[in-house]
This record gives C-alpha cells, structure tokens and sequence, in this order.
C-alpha cells in the first residue's frame, strides 16, 4: 500500500517471491504446544477453521467447557491458536487466530498428535463465495463443497468441489498431511457472503449430519436459529437473520 | 525432506522434470500443458508434501475420480523414463534453499540422470540483444547436446562483474538450483521463456513446445489446453448487472 499521495509502487506480482525480503513474515510461530493434552481421539476429530465453524460446532454440543488449548510463542508471548473440546466419542478443535502461511503445516501436525489410529478427521472452513469459480452460479444455493482423501469413507453427502478451485489454509494443510499419510480425512467448506455468524451462513455446515461418522457421534444436529437465540450468538443485533 | 504418498518406485535414470515459480507461473503453465497431452494410462501420480511449500488442496484436474492434488505432486511416466512434478503453489519467502537441498537429496539418492528446470524470467531485464528474436533461452550446468536452435542465456553487465553465471531476476529458484547442480556435478538444464505477467497461458504452451525439442514428452504438433484453465480469471460477469 502506499504510504504518501504521489508515492511510485513497484508492480505486484502474482507469484510468491521466495527471495523477496519483503514478503519473509516476521512473528510466526515455529513451534505449537498442547495444554493439559488429553488421551488420544480413537474416533471422530473435527477441526474448525475460522469463527463460522467454530460458532456452528458449539451449538452441536451443549455447555462443554474446553478442556485445552493450543500455544504458540509469537513475539515471545505465548498466544491461544486454538481450543479444544472433547466429548464421548469425539473431540473438536477450534482455531480463529488468524494464521500466517509458515503456521499452516505446524499447526496441522500438532492437531492431528491429537488424535489415534482410526480416528476419522473432519475439516470445516469457510470462503467468501467470490473465491468459487463455476459455470454457471445458481444463486438460489447454498454453496456447500467438499474434497476427501481417498481412505475416507465414500459419500455423496455433498457436492464434491469443481476444477479449478483450489483451497489453503488450515484445512488445507491438514488434507495434505492425511492424504500423505493415509489418514481419512473430509474437508467441508461453505462459501458464504458474510462471515458473520447467523442462520443463513451456518446452514451450509448442517450437512455434515449426512455423514455416517457424525450420526454415530453423541454430537446433536442443531436447530440454528433457535440455538444462535438461546446462546444469544448473533451480533449485533439489528441483524435480520437469526 | 520430500515425503511421498506411497513408495514411486524405481526411477534411476529417469529424467526429472520441475517447474519454477516464475514471473507469470509460465514454468507451471508448462507442467500443466504437458500432464494434459500425456496419456493418462501411462502416468502414476504420487502426491508429495514439503514443508516450504504452501500448502493447497483441489480436485485432481486429470484424474476423473474423486483423487485430491496437494502443493506438489509426482507424475511417473516409466515408457518415457520420465519423473514430472508440478507445483501448485508457491515456496514460502525465506524456504527456496532448504526446498533446494531436500529436492536435490532425493535427486541423488534415486540416481535419476538429468533434472530439467522450466521456467521464465522478466521480460522487461532483457539486455539489448534478447528484445528482438526467440524469447526462449537454456542453461546447463553440465556440458550438454542440445538442438541446434536453442540459445543460450547471456550474461549481462552485472553478471560479468561479479564473475558469477547469468542472473535469472524473476525466475525463482532457477538460478539457485543451477548452481548447486553444478556444485554437486549434477546434469542440469533450465529453460527459461522472457514473460511478464498477465495472461501467461501462451507463454506456458510456448515453453511446453521448446521443452519437446530437448525432451520428447508429448507426440502432439499442436497440445490441448488443460482444463484446469477453464475459468483463469473468475466466471464471466453476472449480466443482472447490465439490466
């Protein structure tokens, strides 16, 4: 951005200049730690990237406290990335710090050291629906979209993201390491127009109900406006949907 | 290091072809107009996962089935002695060496024969000679055949004065990695095409094409456009607007 009126920018370029001085982000955590980490997740770790999902998991279960959380030294402080919730059969872990790319992969190993073998992994993002690229949009659906490593159970559940849209982040990372790994793991994400929490955005999530994994889970299928109205979840409150 | 999905298999001998992220992605745009002229039977692709790189996820753009593409993957072409990699991303600032030396180690240890680097440089460093005639230029860090019309890059000013080999400004890793296969007495040639960015898909067919010569890939005059160049710049404009 330029800092004066009449300042001469240089071009931007579209590709990451691994050289550029410039773009070498300082304060980025190397290193992440779990709290008081708990046993072992043998069944279902649903990871949540962004506030969208992390509001949308809370609603599925009711009053659990987190149980952890996730450090990271930034600038010599340690800082909360993310916090974990555990239940019967099922542990969630919520990240709404804003990460930076080197942050990606560390934090989506210490995440999955959380789990045991045969646990399944379900990722939840969210996208502005700018980002989808498709033919033809129908404006009247919620754009829901989904990607998959191959050892993960078989599901039409939902829509299978289209070429060429791609995904990074969190989420991303943590496909990447499963699909190299051999680790089932599904990852939803749900194009939205606004990233603030209310019935309509977080619709999008409720498909993941379809999942056998999740039926089988002790999670609840909630009602989302009346869960948003009872947890007084929606900001601010001259919002229409609720 | 270089972590691979499953085992690639045998592969000494083989050449290894490696995109740079370059000005205008054209090193990339290569990569994918070659994967989409080679017959998919013939192919074995093998995800792989690196620490510098940024980490992606999409619908494999070659496969009909449900498979994922990760940052970097691995197409294994055994008819043609060939190891592809594409790149789907980008190095992260600060991580284009140790992506070098772990790349490099598994170059060794596989015992592959050549590493061919495709990429591109700013159109607008071109010396006085490189403005008129083919955009197209080669290095190698070994003594190397290669046809008769392929030119090699020239120094420029600066080079001559710091007695290094020619300076690649906007090729990436290109540079780097041709010196350290030259260090390490490793057969390497880059290709590099002069581009500035905007819509690079000729500059990407144009280097595939170039590539051929040296390396027979594909048996195509002319090479289908990849689809996952449909839509390169966003769905066309709502006409609601226009109402």
């Amino acid at each position: 951005m330029a800092s004066f009126f009449g300042e001469v920018l240089p071009p931007r370029s579209r590709i990451l200049d691994d050289e550029d001085l410039d773009a070498m982000e300082e304060g980025f955590c190397e290193e992440f730690k779990v709290t008081s980490p708990p046993e072992l997740e043998k069944n279902l770790l649903i990871v949540c990237e962004g506030s969208l999902p992390g509001v949308y998991t809370q609603l599925c279960f009711n009053n659990i406290q987190a149980c952890g959380e996730i450090l990271g030294k930034s600038s010599d402080k340690e800082v909360s990335y993310g916090k974990i919730f555990r239940g019967s059969n099922w542990t969630v872990v919520t990240c709404e710090h804003d990460l930076k790319q080197q942050e990606f992969l560390n934090l989506g190993n210490t995440i999955l050291g959380l789990m045991d073998k045969g646990c399944q992994i379900i990722c939840l993002t969210a996208r502005h629906i700018s980002e989808f690229r498709v033919e033809e949009m129908i404006e009247d659906e919620s754009v829901v979209r989904c990607l998959s490593s191959k050892s993960f159970p078989a599901t039409d559940a939902v829509k299978r993201l289209e070429i060429p849209n791609l995904l990074t982040g969190l989420s991303a990372a943590i496909l990447s390491i499963a699909i190299v790994k051999g680790l089932p793991c599904f990852l939803l994400v749900n194009y939205v127009d606004l990233f603030t929490p209310d019935s309509m955005t977080l619709q999008g999530y409720q498909s993941i109900f379809k999942l056998k994994c999740l039926q089988e889970s002790s999670l609840e299928k909630p009602n989302v406006s009346e869960a948003l109205k009872s947890r007084q979840l929606f900001r601010p409150s001259n919002n229409l949907y609720i | 290091m270089l972590v691979f999905e499953d085992e690639i298999g045998d592969v000494a001998g083989f050449t290894v072809i490696l995109p740079a992220v370059s000005v205008g992605n054209a090193g990339q745009l290569c990569v994918d107009v070659l994967l989409e002229n080679i017959q998919k039977e013939k192919m074995k692709t093998f995800q792989v996962l690196h620490p510098s790189l940024v980490p992606v996820v999409a619908p494999d753009t070659l496969l009909e089935n449900t498979s994922v593409s990760t940052a970097l993957q691995a197409y294994v072409i055994e008819d043609s002695k060939l190891v592809i990699f594409q790149i789907r991303s980008g190095i992260l600032p600060g991580q284009g060496s140790a992506f070098i030396a772990d790349f490099l180690k598994w170059f060794k240890e596989s015992g592959c024969a050549e590493l061919v680097v495709v990429g591109s440089m700013h159109a607008h460093e071109r010396i006085d000679k490189q403005i008129t005639g083919t955009d197209l230029r080669y290095l190698t860090s070994l003594e190397r055949k290669v046809p008769d019309d392929f030119v090699k890059l020239e120094h420029r000013e600066q080079d001559l004065e710091t007695g290094g080999e020619p300076n690649i400004p906007g090729g990436g890793i290109s540079s780097r990695i041709l010196r350290q296969c030259h260090q390490q007495n490793l057969a390497a040639t880059v290709l590099i095409k002069f581009c500035s960015e905007g819509d690079n898909s000729t500059d990407g067919m144009v280097l595939a094409q170039y590539l051929n010569l040296l390396v027979p890939v594909f048996n195509k005059s002319r090479p289908k456009i990849p689809k996952s160049w449909q839509h390169l710049f966003g769905h066309s404009a709502p006409v609601q607007m226009f109402w």
